[in-house]
């Protein structure tokens, strides 16, 4: 087990000129003894699937009320079977390509739009209602406006698609051909949830033995418990449903990519486990920079030879991304005419009024997001309940003050701690801006659930910061574990903790 | 799958004996610390993780039908894919 002693105890001749991680002792030592080493990481696993488990409680019994991965998966069976299966044919017939085979059971965030067919007009009009449904501006999928009349309609139909990126979807297909709608997704929100704990740690654990962090193995625990429980990963492993399926894949897929691409290790697992990141979570797709990082920073310095290895490396990581990029791209043409539709404009059959003043994304959020990121905070109040807190969330340093600790860092002595100090930095800036100027603050949660998508980059700051964990950053970690198990216990289970406005 | 039952029981065989190529490939690696593409001239890592992908993808499908049958091709994908993380 790794124990590496203080930050710059690595032996520097063990660190390859174009490494910024060294390839310790310890890991070569240990390299015959694979199980020995896995016994940590494996025993997170466990017992953190147990507490998600055991948080998740009921609801592990079947699946979530918002299965849309599911519907979609389903639908992905259907058309590649289609052509060899009647019954497959026949669920198919009369579908477009990738729309659901199946009607959505509510209207929440499943994305439709109307399909109309006019008197003495041979032409099929594609598109959503602007003023009210049924009559008025009617604006295609081509971006044209069109004046009609109820009387002009002889025949409508509504086509649902899911908007959300595919990949959990895709992952489910093996599963939903053996349970069909039935797939549990709450439980395997907590499996992937597990997974990412057992993660954290092992790339903890990277950091140490490359000495970067010269953390020990209790510290990089802490840490390992404050990602698990002491985040929004707490409170959004245990209820299944298609949002928070997605962050938390989102969180896997990222977490299998950093550990690729540290030092440009393995180009093409990166490449592969960042397209499927951001084939679940489109903003993932600009922590491409974290490799990009790497390549052009060999051993913390600017790469000045070796320049066809580099070429080489990049060819390798762009395989994957870009074959999943073009699916992507494609996957919304086919759906919705465009190539950047996702689908999202089209969520409640285009009806949600900020979508259709502002767009998907606009300065005019801002502030909103802003204030939800960094200020909201609960209601607190004399009588029961006594905590009232906003469905838009709170404050990250509300449910993590230990993220304070971000910007406390060690001096950073050398140029490698300097190069991941600031390329962590800008990866996870990258991943964050976007979603500040998002037309959704991430309503309903119990705290700022998008930090998902960049939250294994803040734990990889805390590890290289350096900053001792004191008495106090710990006081901070059990604080957040007891504020997110709150969350974990009573979002969309006691909705008399939760309020509707946006300042309460 | 076929609704026949011979044809489950071959394909359950060939999950199984996809995962259980997949993990002794992977098992070699580790146990002997080398990565078996450079014996091709390729230094890529990971080369039975395609085999890996097959496994449990058959035996889902064999599943639909017969989940005692897939049971092994099932075991053996988490097994191989278990691995294969711990490894990284």
């Amino acid at each position: 087990m790794h124990q590496p002693g203080p930050p710059h105890s690595i032996d520097t001749e063990s660190v390859d000129e174009d490494a910024t991680l060294a390839e310790s002792a310890s890991a070569e030592a240990e390299s015959g003894r694979f199980w020995s080493r896995a016994k940590v990481p494996l025993a997170i696993f466990v017992l953190a699937a147990a507490i998600y488990a055991g948080f998740a409680g009921e609801r592990l019994l079947g699946p979530s009320p918002h299965t849309h991965f599911v519907y979609l998966a389903n639908t992905f069976n259907s058309m590649i079977a289609a052509p060899f299966d009647q019954e497959a044919a026949e669920r198919r017939e009369g579908r477009l390509p990738f729309e659901l085979d199946r009607e959505p059971p509510h209207r929440n965030d499943w994305a439709s739009y109307w399909e109309l067919r006019l008197r003495d007009d041979p032409k099929t009009y594609r598109g959503i209602w602007m003023d009210r449904p049924g009559q008025g501006r009617f604006r295609t999928l081509d971006d044209r406006v069109y004046q009609l009349e109820r009387s002009q309609i002889v025949e409508r139909t509504k086509r649902s698609f899911v908007s959300f990126p595919p990949a959990p979807a895709v992952m489910m297909m093996p599963l939903a051909a053996i349970w069909g709608y039935q797939v549990n997704d709450v439980l395997l929100t907590v499996l992937l949830a597990a997974l990412n704990a057992m993660l954290v740690y092992i790339l903890l654990r990277r950091l140490s033995e490359g000495g970067r962090s010269g953390r020990s193995r209790r510290d990089n625990l802490w840490l390992t418990v404050l990602f698990a429980f002491g985040t929004a990963h707490f409170w959004s492993s245990v209820l299944g449903e298609v949002w928070f399926t997605a962050l938390i894949m989102g969180v896997t897929c990222t977490l299998l990519y950093i550990l690729c691409a540290i030092d440009t290790r393995r180009p093409f697992l990166a490449g592969l486990f960042l397209a499927i990141g951001f084939a679940t979570r489109t903003p993932l797709l600009f922590s491409a920079i974290f490799f990009l990082g790497f390549l052009l920073f060999p051993g913390g310095q600017l790469r000045e030879r070796r320049w066809g290895e580099a070429a080489r490396k990049l060819a390798l990581f762009c395989i994957p991304t870009v074959t999943v990029g073009l699916a992507l791209l494609w996957l919304n043409y086919v759906r919705f005419d465009s190539l950047t539709e996702f689908g999202h404009t089209y969520l409640a059959t285009g009806q949600l009024d900020r979508i259709q003043t502002y767009g998907l994304f606009n300065y005019h959020f801002l502030s909103k997001n802003l204030s939800a990121l960094l200020t909201l905070l609960p209601r607190l109040q004399p009588e029961p309940p006594y905590v009232v807190v906003s469905k838009h969330g709170m404050s990250i340093f509300a449910t993590t003050p230990a993220l304070f600790y971000l910007f406390m860092p060690a001096d950073r002595e050398s140029s490698a701690d300097r190069v991941w100090w600031r390329l962590t930095w800008a990866t996870l800036a990258v991943c964050a801006i976007p979603a500040l100027f998002y037309q959704n603050t991430g309503y309903a949660q119990f705290g700022y659930r998008f930090i998902l998508d960049y939250l294994p980059y803040a734990i990889i700051l805390l590890a290289v910061g350096r900053h001792p964990l004191t008495w106090m950053f710990k006081a901070c970690i059990v604080f957040a574990c007891l504020v997110n198990g709150f969350g974990a216990v009573t979002f969309k289970r006691m909705s008399q903790f939760y309020g509707e406005g946006f300042f309460l | 799958m076929s609704e026949q039952p011979h044809d489950n029981l071959v394909a359950a065989a060939i999950a199984a004996g996809a995962g259980v190529i997949a993990l002794g490939t992977l098992g070699l690696e580790i146990w002997t610390d080398r990565w078996l593409a450079r014996a091709i001239g390729w230094n890529y890592h990971f080369i039975s993780a395609p085999v890996g992908v097959v496994a449990p993808v058959i035996a889902a499908l064999v599943a639909r039908h017969d989940l005692v049958k897939a049971a092994p091709g099932l075991g053996l994908g988490a097994a191989y894919w278990s691995v294969f993380i711990l490894s990284l």
